[in-house]
């Protein structure tokens, strides 16, 4: 998934070694890779599943905004964030490359 | 008791049947003589007991709803398009345009629907998709699955997400499906030549492969995965192999089995509705095969626990939305409503979550459930509830008992007679098409009108 606009534009893809199943609340990820298990609940579940099922960038924002009821600039600032985060907790893969 | 206990005649016996007393037995023809004289002798103690009961106050007689709307589930659809071209539709797919609802408008709905049941002190947050196709429209259905079950979280209600569907569509969409939905109604006729007859793509292909990997990936889906078939004249005669093939491939929970709906369409494609005596012993039949695998054979006017007066959405304050924000009662197209002097529409909803409900309405659909002089001595009364109130029950229709009438009474009976576990007794009247036909065309069911009895 790349983000217009941006100098670098960024790939993210699903750490190899994380499954996820559907709970009533959310979304409970298992990484293989630490043996943890990480429930998601809403909004964020919603997003792990957008991203996960090959929305774009653009599809991700409208349909976000409309579960999370979030202004447009919230919208992107929360996806950023929360991508992060997953980044971080090594749930996603980054690969930046040149725009 | 008057209208709610029923004689009912099969072959040499006599079914006596009291659905709001939860009551049915098989006797003689001296046994109706002595319940409708009511001159049991205490000594006939079974006799006895079940004269006392039917001649007792029914402990709850389903009443139309009064006072507030509470709807048990929110309808959406999300666009009247579709991707098939099936020959008898009757959702006007070929020219129901393209619109799709907005998503802040479904959103918004969802939220209405949230706040109600959790006001109600409801368990549950219940939306149920209909169409035209609601998945041609997936990213709205998307967008509601994902707000259904953030709103349900957060209000700790359990979500429960329905779909009825054609089922073609991409793996992806259909494990989607799978994944967050709770019960999904798959049209599916069966085998491939019978099918893709009838329910061909825009481009007049054949759409059988893709409904069958669909079906194939809801079955090892949690979803409760239930086909509809419908059933006309060119399929009756096959439903027992259809129903074996179904349980030996998909393994589905339920298989639900409706009479063709004739439209133009159906019959330029020389379809036609099924006989109903023939309908009804297929349907015994290949229902029993279904239930020795363990599958549920479902016809939707068919017995059931609670009685009702009602058996669709229609009369159960159910709000279906349209994509363009109309509230209804029905999930039909408005001009097949229209075409029966029925005017169906309850309100609107604006996306600024507004929910404008017209009183007068309300009153209006919720009286149509006791408007049904047709079924007043019929003994299925408060199961079949009269049909659906489009297409059987409308106003001004015939008085007479309909193809509808006819196979729903000799289904119903038939189901009676398996609880009672009188199953050969329903063989043999379902081999007979005279004794069919005087259980059938028995214009009045009540016990206070039972004659014949004496003869």
């Amino acid at each position: 998934m790349g983000r217009p606009g941006a100098e670098k534009l960024a790939t993210y893809r699903c750490a190899p070694h994380v499954s996820w199943t559907v709970e009533r609340n959310g979304l409970l990820l298992l990484n293989a890779g630490n043996a943890k298990a990480c429930p998601l609940g809403y909004p964020q579940a919603a997003l792990w599943e957008l991203l996960s099922r090959g929305n774009s960038y653009r599809q991700v924002v409208s349909k976000m905004r409309a579960i999370a009821l979030l202004s447009a600039e919230a919208t992107e600032r929360f996806i950023a964030d929360t991508m992060e985060s997953w980044v971080e907790a090594g749930l996603l893969l980054r690969e930046d490359r040149d725009g | 008791m008057a209208g709610s206990v029923f004689v009912i005649p099969v072959l040499d016996r006599w079914l006596v049947y009291a659905p709001l007393h939860h009551a049915s037995a098989l006797v003689n023809r001296a046994a109706v003589c002595r319940l409708s004289e009511d001159r049991v002798q205490p000594e006939q103690e079974d006799l006895a007991s079940l004269s006392s009961l039917i001649r007792s106050e029914p402990p709850g007689v389903p009443q139309p709803r009064e006072g507030l709307v509470s709807p048990q589930f929110l309808g959406l659809i999300p666009t009247r398009a579709c991707n098939l071209r099936c020959v008898y539709c009757g959702f006007g797919a070929a020219d129901g345009g393209c619109e799709v609802m907005d998503m802040a408008l479904a959103v918004a709905a969802v939220d209405w629907m949230a706040a109600d049941a959790q006001r109600r002190g409801r368990a549950t947050l219940d939306v149920h998709f209909f169409g035209g196709e609601p998945f041609f429209a997936r990213d709205v259905v998307e967008v509601v699955v994902h707000r259904t079950r953030a709103v349900a979280a957060e209000k700790g209600l359990v979500p429960r997400l329905e779909a009825a569907t054609n089922g073609v569509y991409d793996e992806d969409c259909a494990r989607f499906i799978g994944d967050y939905f709770e019960a999904v109604v798959l049209s599916f006729d069966g085998f491939p030549q019978v099918h893709d007859r009838r329910r061909s793509a825009v481009n007049g292909r054949g759409s059988f492969e893709a409904v069958a990997r669909t079906a194939r990936i809801l079955s090892q889906s949690p979803a409760e995965l239930c086909f509809r078939v419908c059933v006309a004249d060119d399929n009756v005669d096959h439903l027992a192999e259809t129903v074996s093939w179904f349980c030996r491939q998909f393994q589905p929970a339920a298989i639900d089995f409706e009479t063709l709906q004739p439209t133009s369409g159906a019959e330029e494609a020389g379809l036609r509705p099924p006989d109903p005596y023939r309908f009804a012993a297929q349907f015994h039949s290949a229902g029993r095969i279904a239930s020795d695998q363990g599958v549920r054979p479902s016809y939707a006017a068919a017995l059931r626990e609670t009685p009702r007066t009602s058996f669709c959405p229609v009369g159960n304050d159910t709000l279906i939305l349209s994509p363009e924000g109309r509230v209804s009662a029905c999930y039909l197209p408005k001009q097949e409503w229209q075409a029966r002097g029925l005017d169906l529409e309850m309100g609107r909803f604006t996306v600024q979550g507004a929910m404008e409900l017209d009183r007068r309405a309300i009153e209006r659909v919720r009286s149509l459930a006791a408007a049904k002089p047709r079924c007043a001595k019929c003994f299925c009364r408060w199961s079949c509830a009269g049909g659906c109130h489009v297409n059987q029950s409308f106003p001004g229709c015939p008085q007479a008992y309909n193809d509808f009438c006819i196979q729903t009474r000799l289904i119903t009976a038939c189901s009676l007679l398996a609880e009672l576990g009188a199953d050969s007794l329903a063989d043999r009247l379902l081999d007979d098409r005279s004794a069919m036909e005087a259980l059938a065309l028995r214009t009045s069911d009540a016990l206070e009108d039972c004659e014949e009895a004496d003869g």
